[in-house]
């Protein structure tokens, strides 16, 4: 197949000596990913052994918790306002999620499927969007946000998370839309059907991985969002996970790592059990750039 | 490429309108709908991300502060101030040196990895998906777990490495250190991302090239070095693309946790710069300049890459 079965071959003459060679191979692939994977999620697991300890467990420099105190979990939940935070940030993140969906899905379709004057130019504007750093629109948006009273409300967030994100979606569904045999929108139109009626009937249920990918990956990073988070929101009570979890670092939890330990796998739980389930569309989502070119 | 209904001009090779008064009827009608569909995306990209670039564009000529909520012309004062800026000349060179040693350890790291999960053994998926988990979580828990990991007291990095009998160095509080240990951090975050690209890169070369140099005499190295490797090159220039536009882009929430841009100025990144003078000094002008700055860097170096990226594609 690869290295492992050209390591093997110049060794095939004699039977055994190759299958041996080869073994050896797969051995040290094998050692290599074991020492990857310890370097990839021991962090992740110390965090959690950090979570379940007490005080003088930490101070002692234990890496495995024991014995276990899982009563660090319901004292954060209680103790930290995490629960108005986990809200916060459910809200913020679907609702951007959820707007940038659906006019992207519009806005795919129009550019790959319709034909219209200047289309092209409106697609590479979008696109440039893609490459925008992010903090070019942190003051301005600052200052637009503070004249319109609407610092530390969801809107803060929500609209910069959208317009940022509609760049990636449109890009994603308009590749998805290109794809689509346009058989199928004849077919639609022979029966009378309209535009809208076409997208929506006949060309949306069949984008359903590439709203999927869209929906997760901006949800995600809605989800993680710190920079227009610090800025815009700063009462503690609005804040999203994230900020609202390094403010309590920062202040009242300072240096009471158990009960912070907690606080963070609680953050990070939902998103990687979101990642585990939709793994696949996620990295279609990241890998369409990549071979795409 | 796409086709729309009645094939896009230069897009769709003999897909060519057919001819009749009912076709231009609907092709007039089409176009309107075409409008339809892109308002509400174009719509709220001006208002979102177009406005604040041209906004911002005009802030950098002005002295603003937001809380006296003066705002004078200055010209090109934020520009000439920035360019005799020690501490701004010192947080290019940071995020040159941010960039480059991440961008270096990620190429290395995830091209190794991919080549590991491409060696077709079983369960290598799974690995994958493991792999790649750190990048869905937040720079605040990596931050900080790298933090406490990296502790120069209680750490257990430190511990292990004493019990080797290694120096032990200060990690994020050193002078000399601290830059090292955000790209580490980083480093280790996008590592799990660039594997997925580089995997899918590797499943692209077709297995009948390296058989082909197989039955030629080629041993491994020969076929990694002349085949794997340059056909890899097109997914090499987009990883360094793509890690150009996050290391700039999206260090700022660890470099915030990690260091909060020291010790002494250390780890202080162009964004992290930008940042302190506009919130912390309130110097939104004198900020709206550092931020087009960064945003002409970043967009010319990322034009010349794809320049480079489309050349070698088209091969």
């Amino acid at each position: 197949m690869s290295a492992i079965d050209a390591v093997a071959r110049p060794a095939a003459a004699g039977r055994t000596a190759g299958r041996s060679r080869r073994w050896l191979a797969e051995a040290g692939v094998w050692a290599a990913l074991g020492l990857a994977l310890i370097i990839s999620i021991g962090p992740g697991l110390y965090l959690v052994s950090l979570s379940l300890m007490d005080t003088p467990q930490i101070f002692a420099g234990r890496v495995l918790a024991w014995p276990v105190f899982p009563d660090n979990y319901p004292k954060a939940w209680v103790a930290t306002r995490i629960g108005q935070l986990y809200w916060n940030s459910i809200y913020i993140s679907t609702v951007s999620m959820l707007i940038t969906v659906a006019i992207s899905a519009l806005a795919g379709y129009g550019l790959a499927r319709i034909d219209f004057f200047g289309r092209r130019a409106i697609y590479a504007f979008i696109l440039i969007g893609l490459t925008i750093p992010l903090q070019i629109a942190l003051i301005p948006l600052f200052a637009n946000l503070k004249t319109l009273g609407l610092l530390n409300t969801p809107f803060a967030l929500i609209g910069p998370y959208t317009g940022f994100g509609l760049a990636f979606g449109t890009y994603i569904m308009k590749g998805f839309f290109e794809e689509l045999p346009k058989e199928l929108e004849e077919a639609a139109r022979i029966d009378g059907a309209s535009d809208f009626r076409i997208f929506w009937t006949v060309m949306l249920p069949l984008t359903r991985p590439a709203l999927a990918t869209i929906a997760i990956f901006l949800f995600l990073q809605n989800w993680n969002e710190f920079l227009f988070a610090l800025t815009f929101i700063t009462e503690e009570s609005r804040r999203t996970l994230p900020t609202g979890i390094y403010s309590l670092i920062s202040t009242e939890f300072y240096g009471n790592y158990p009960l912070l330990a907690a606080g963070l796998v609680l953050f990070s739980v939902p998103v990687l059990v979101l990642y585990f389930i939709f793994q696949q569309q996620f990295i279609e989502g990241l890998t369409a750039g990549a071979v795409k070119q | 490429m796409g086709v729309g209904l009645f094939g896009a001009p230069g897009l769709a090779v003999g897909e060519r309108p057919r001819s009749g008064r009912l076709l231009a009827y609907v092709r007039h009608e089409q176009a309107r709908y075409g409008y339809l569909f892109i308002l509400p995306t174009l719509g709220y990209f001006l208002i979102f991300v177009a406005f604040p670039l041209l906004f911002s564009f005009y802030l950098s000529f002005h002295d603003w502060n937001p809380l006296s909520d003066q705002r004078t012309f200055v010209g090109l004062a934020n520009y000439a101030e920035l360019l005799r800026s020690e501490s701004f000349a010192r947080s290019v060179v940071n995020t040159a040196l941010f960039t480059a040693g991440v961008i270096g350890l990620t190429l290395v790291f995830s091209l190794l990895l991919a080549l590991l999960l491409n060696q077709g053994l079983r369960g290598t998926g799974l690995f994958r998906g493991i792999f790649y988990s750190p990048v869905v979580t937040s720079f605040v828990a990596t931050g900080l777990v790298w933090l406490w990991l990296l502790d120069p007291g209680y750490g257990v990095v430190n511990y292990a490495l004493g019990l080797v009998g290694l120096p032990r160095p200060g990690w994020a509080s050193d002078l000399a250190w601290a830059l090292p240990t955000v790209i580490l951090t980083f480093a280790w975050r996008e590592v799990g991302y660039f594997t997925v690209v580089y995997l899918a890169g590797l499943q692209g070369i077709p297995e009948s090239l390296k058989e082909a140099a197989r039955i030629d005499g080629a041993n491994v190295w020969h076929v990694f070095r002349h085949i794997t490797l340059p056909l890899l090159l097109p997914t090499t220039l987009f990883v360094i693309v793509l890690g150009l536009i996050r290391a700039t882009q999206i260090s700022f929430g660890l470099i915030y946790v990690m260091t909060g841009g020291g010790p002494v100025g250390a780890t202080n990144v162009i964004v992290l710069y930008l940042y302190q003078q506009a919130f912390e000094f309130f110097r939104m002008g004198y900020a709206s300049a550092v931020a087009y700055v960064l945003f002409v860097l970043v967009f010319a170096a990322t034009l010349v890459q794809f320049r480079l990226l489309g050349r070698r594609v088209e091969l």
